[in-house]
């Protein structure tokens, strides 16, 4: 007798997330956009014309051109190529944060969930603490504290984002706790957390995906506006907050020193809210159709 | 002399699942006399309520269409009227009240707000003179301390109270058709008893018909003049009340009779219809109720009967081939 | 009534002294030695204690900690590094800027969010509903900064209608709506965004309620109907907008400010942070914490009185 209610094996599963995808066209676009912004980051160093930190002074500030798709900046740095490597950052940055960020919230929330009474307090107070802040500031605080480099930007996101998840979490904790099946469970030796782990966490899949899936698009927003600032990552990396930093200064004359990077983070961070919306509008059964 | 109020022809309405388009009624035909009480029953899914709904054009859109039919009121057909004049229809000539008053009345407004509004809209008295028509609406449906009702919201109240506001407020435009969608089925048995009674009164008075649709027999007894039984979107028999108790001819409505537990018979002698309805997309070939009949033959699986009159008077039709009578409504002899 | 404004007092309390010691703690968590940070490492040994003193930090930790707590619910939120004038004072004299541009893509949210927001619920899967709902998510993914850039660039630049850098004089006040413009739009257009979909989701739902089919069934106009009936009831949940997006507004006003090169708490932050000015940057996370949590409260409290529900209790 298993206690974990999905049955059906990987074919199933996959067929029926295809199924998910069709009810929303939404998300497909989302995917697309997603996977394209995926393999530019991946193929980065492969697909990039000029190393990103080759500075050529004799070409600087051009506009697009045969040798530089999307131009040079001030350095005369080729454009496209920072922004290919760019995306590492930033979809690193996004999802490993927001990942972290899960990973802790969810496991918090089931233990403020499972032991109830003080611990329960304790820990949704210190995340209704930290939920109270707003995410950009948390994030400039922590990075201003601490220093700005990719570890800490990514910490910074996964504070704001984890309370999130651990709200989601203990909800169908409480509400599973206390089921006969749990005894039953016992009874023949599961240890709980087992079971709870088996019976939570199909519950919670459908939307650890969509918050997930949002959050990270916050995430990526998050990171481009502190390198915006000047919290991000330190040049001569590139980050496209960063980019759009230094192009700020030639914003008469050169454009689009701006203006390209952005294009891209509106893209990746399109990309992420249409999956995340797709998919919720999918799954809520109050949104369907009729 | 009785006059036909309302006349429904092969009504047919469908609705769209993931899978299609599926009827919930299909060729629905009765007419209403003017002055009398038509009960439309059924299990849960015939397509009662559809019925109504269809009547009263309130369908949810997107998602549901009528495919074919008429309704005939007062000779003009409500299927395809513009959405202006059946909006001058409902709530005036043409009135409905629902099942649940706990979520059918505006939480966000007063009890006088929402009775006032039809007077406000359909007759046009001013704001004022409406609220003193809530009024007296509020008193014809006997609600006690009625003034300082008009002020209360709808979460002040009590469920029967509710449901009487529900009727002082489908009372408001003086209404040839109330259809009611099981007003009672989720009130208190007493409360039940109450509200049955007032509208027992409230027809009296305004010489009111009322198609009234439930699953209850009982209530079917107390209130009806003639009942429709459905199954599975079509209608299965259609009689004056003291015939059909009497002499139930419908499979299925004898069946429906024999599960309504009584008091002088044995508690233990329950006797359920075995089975479930079918969803609409499941629709069977043939009469709908026949994997559920025990009296069924072969010809039952494969073709739908139709509706044909079963006594001399004219009053009693039957859609079954075993039971039905031997000619069919034009005279033809039948299988 | 009023034990629900209790409540919300009691449980107000605690969250505001926690957010406040966590403003303490991480400010304290600043490696190195905040004096010579302001003074250099070249300075005398003798003047850094000076410094430390001045700036309160030879201290038992614990006594700072209270001296901070108390400060900052009496006002006194110690002085900045840099101006030396009473950090207190300088956050009063930005807060209008704030205030006005907080405001106004408050109002340009609602104003074209709700009625949009309607629309597309109303209109369900129509070419309007999905045209919009496009826009919308445009307007979420945008990064503030980068459409404060592009507003720039078409409307100051191009088009020469607002200036470039927004700074103006509060007394002046066709001066004072000119540079408001583009930063309130800036702000307003991500508003307008979450304000639509929140509002769809909360008309789809009220749409579906059994008192919107009666409303239909007393023959009730269409647009009465919809909205007396169906906004009125799925207004109540937006009524606590500025507390659920509260957080967006922080954000995206201080990188509006920013960018705008406007005055006002985000950029004071900024140039705390690039000034390294301690205690400004710890008095201007005080007066957040005290906006958040005020401002949640009577949001709450807000809501309380506009559900009949809950008015009525």
């Amino acid at each position: 007798m298993s206690l974990f209610p999905k049955s059906g094996g990987l074919r199933r599963s996959i067929s029926d997330l295809i199924q998910v995808f069709n009810r929303n066209k939404t998300s497909w676009v989302g995917l697309v956009l997603l996977l394209f912004m995926v393999s530019l980051a991946v193929f980065a160093p492969w697909l990039s014309p000029y190393d990103p930190a080759d500075q050529n002074i004799l070409s600087r500030l051009n506009p697009a051109s045969a040798e530089h798709l999307l131009g040079t900046d001030q350095f005369g740095r080729d454009i496209l190529s920072r922004i290919l490597w760019g995306a590492r950052i930033s979809l690193t940055v996004g999802t490993i944060s927001v990942l972290m960020g899960m990973a802790v919230g969810t496991v918090l929330g089931i233990l403020a969930g499972y032991k109830g009474k003080y611990w329960d307090y304790l820990i949704m107070g210190v995340m209704d603490v930290f939920m109270a802040i707003p995410t950009l500031l948390m994030g400039l605080m922590v990075v201003a504290v601490l220093g700005p480099n990719l570890v800490n930007l990514t910490i910074a996101i996964a504070l704001t984002v984890a309370p999130r998840f651990a709200r989601i979490a203990r909800a169908p904790t409480i509400s599973i706790k206390n089921r006969d099946f749990i005894e039953a469970g016992r009874a023949m030796g599961f240890s709980e957390l087992r079971i709870m782990a088996g019976h939570i966490f199909p519950n919670i899949l459908g939307e650890l995906i969509v918050m997930g899936s949002l959050w990270i698009a916050t995430a990526v927003r998050i990171e481009a506006s502190l390198s915006f600032i000047g919290l991000g990552v330190k040049p001569p990396t590139p980050t496209w907050g960063g980019m759009i930093r230094e192009g700020f200064q030639n914003i008469l004359s050169e454009p689009w020193i701006s203006i390209y990077p952005g294009i891209f983070i509106l893209i990746t961070v399109l990309a992420f809210n249409m999956l995340g919306d797709g998919l919720r509008d999918a799954i809520d059964p109050k949104l369907r159709n009729s | 002399m009785e006059e036909k109020l309302l006349v429904v022809e092969n009504l047919t309405t469908s609705f769209h699942l993931q899978n299609g388009w599926f009827s919930a009624i299909e060729d629905l035909s009765f007419t209403l006399n003017s002055n009398e009480t038509l009960a439309l029953v059924g299990e849960s899914g015939c397509g009662k309520s559809v019925t109504a709904y269809s009547i009263m054009n309130l369908l949810p859109k997107p998602g549901s269409r009528i495919d074919r039919g008429s309704v005939l009121f007062h000779g003009k057909d409500l299927i395809g009227l513009p959405e202006a004049e059946m909006r001058k229809l409902r709530g005036s000539k043409l009135a409905m009240i629902f099942q649940e008053p706990m979520t059918s009345l505006n939480p966000a407004l007063t009890i006088g707000q929402q009775i006032a509004e039809v007077l406000y809209y359909h007759n046009g008295t001013s704001r004022k003179v409406a609220l003193k028509g809530a009024l007296d609406l509020l008193n014809q449906v006997k609600i006690p301390a009625a003034a300082t009702r008009l002020n209360d919201y709808p979460h002040h109240l009590s469920g029967g109270m509710r449901q009487r506001v529900m009727i002082a407020m489908s009372l408001a435009g003086r209404p040839e058709i109330m259809l009611a969608d099981e007003p009672t089925t989720a009130l208190d048995v007493t409360i039940q008893a109450q509200v049955l009674a007032l509208l027992d009164d409230l027809k009296q008075e305004l010489k009111m018909s009322m198609i009234f649709i439930t699953h209850d027999m009982g209530v079917v007894a107390r209130v009806a003049d003639r009942v429709a039984v459905m199954y599975g979107g079509h209608l299965a028999e259609i009689a004056p009340v003291e015939d059909l108790f009497a002499n139930p001819v419908h499979p299925y409505t004898e069946a429906l009779l024999k599960s309504v537990p009584r008091l002088d018979r044995d508690v233990n002698d329950l006797n359920p219809i075995p089975g479930l309805v079918p969803s609409i997309d499941r629709m069977p070939q043939g009469c709908r109720f026949a994997e559920r009949c025990r009296f069924k033959i072969d010809i039952c699986e494969q073709q739908l009967p139709e509706l044909t009159v079963i006594n001399p008077t004219g009053n009693h039709s039957v859609r079954c081939w075993v039971r039905g009578a031997q000619t069919t409504s034009s005279g033809e002899p039948k299988v | 009534m009023l034990k629900y404004v209790l409540k919300r007092l009691g449980m107000a309390l605690p969250i505001l002294i926690a957010v406040l010691t966590l403003v303490f703690i991480v400010i304290r968590i600043v490696p190195g030695d905040p004096a010579m940070v302001v003074l250099g490492d070249q300075a005398s040994t003798e003047a850094l204690a000076a410094l430390r003193t001045k700036m309160g930090l030879d201290v038992p930790l614990i006594q700072q900690y209270f001296t901070f707590m108390f400060g900052a619910f009496r006002g006194d939120l110690g002085n900045s590094l840099l101006s030396g004038k009473p950090v207190l004072g300088e956050v009063m004299t930005v807060l209008p800027y704030t205030i006005d541009l907080t405001i106004a893509g408050v109002v340009i949210g609602i104003v074209f969010g709700v009625p949009l927001g309607v629309l597309t619920a109303v209109y369900r899967n129509s070419v309007t509903d999905y045209i919009i709902r496009v826009f919308s998510l445009f307007g979420l993914s945008f990064p503030a900064f980068y459409s404060a850039i592009l507003l720039i660039l078409v409307f100051s630049i191009h088009f020469n209608w607002f200036p470039v850098i927004s700074d103006p004089d509060l007394s002046n006040y066709s001066q004072r709506l000119r540079h408001l413009v583009l930063p309130a739009a800036n702000l307003g257009l991500i508003m307008v965004a979450y304000i639509t979909r929140s509002t769809r989701s909360s008309m789809l739902e009220v749409l579906r309620e059994d008192y919107v089919r009666t409303a239909k069934a007393k023959g009730v106009p269409r647009l009465v109907v919809i909205i007396r009936h169906a906004l009125k009831n799925a207004l109540i949940p937006i009524v606590t907008v500025i507390g659920l997006y509260l957080g967006v507004l922080i954000g995206n006003s201080v990188l509006t400010e920013i960018v705008f090169n406007r005055p006002g708490l985000g950029k004071l932050i900024l140039d705390a942070l690039s000034e390294r000015d301690y205690p400004l940057l710890q008095g201007v996370m005080v007066i957040y914490a005290f906006i958040i949590v005020v401002v949640n409260l009577i949001t709450d409290l807000t809501y309380g009185f506009v559900d009949p529900r809950v008015k009525h209790q």
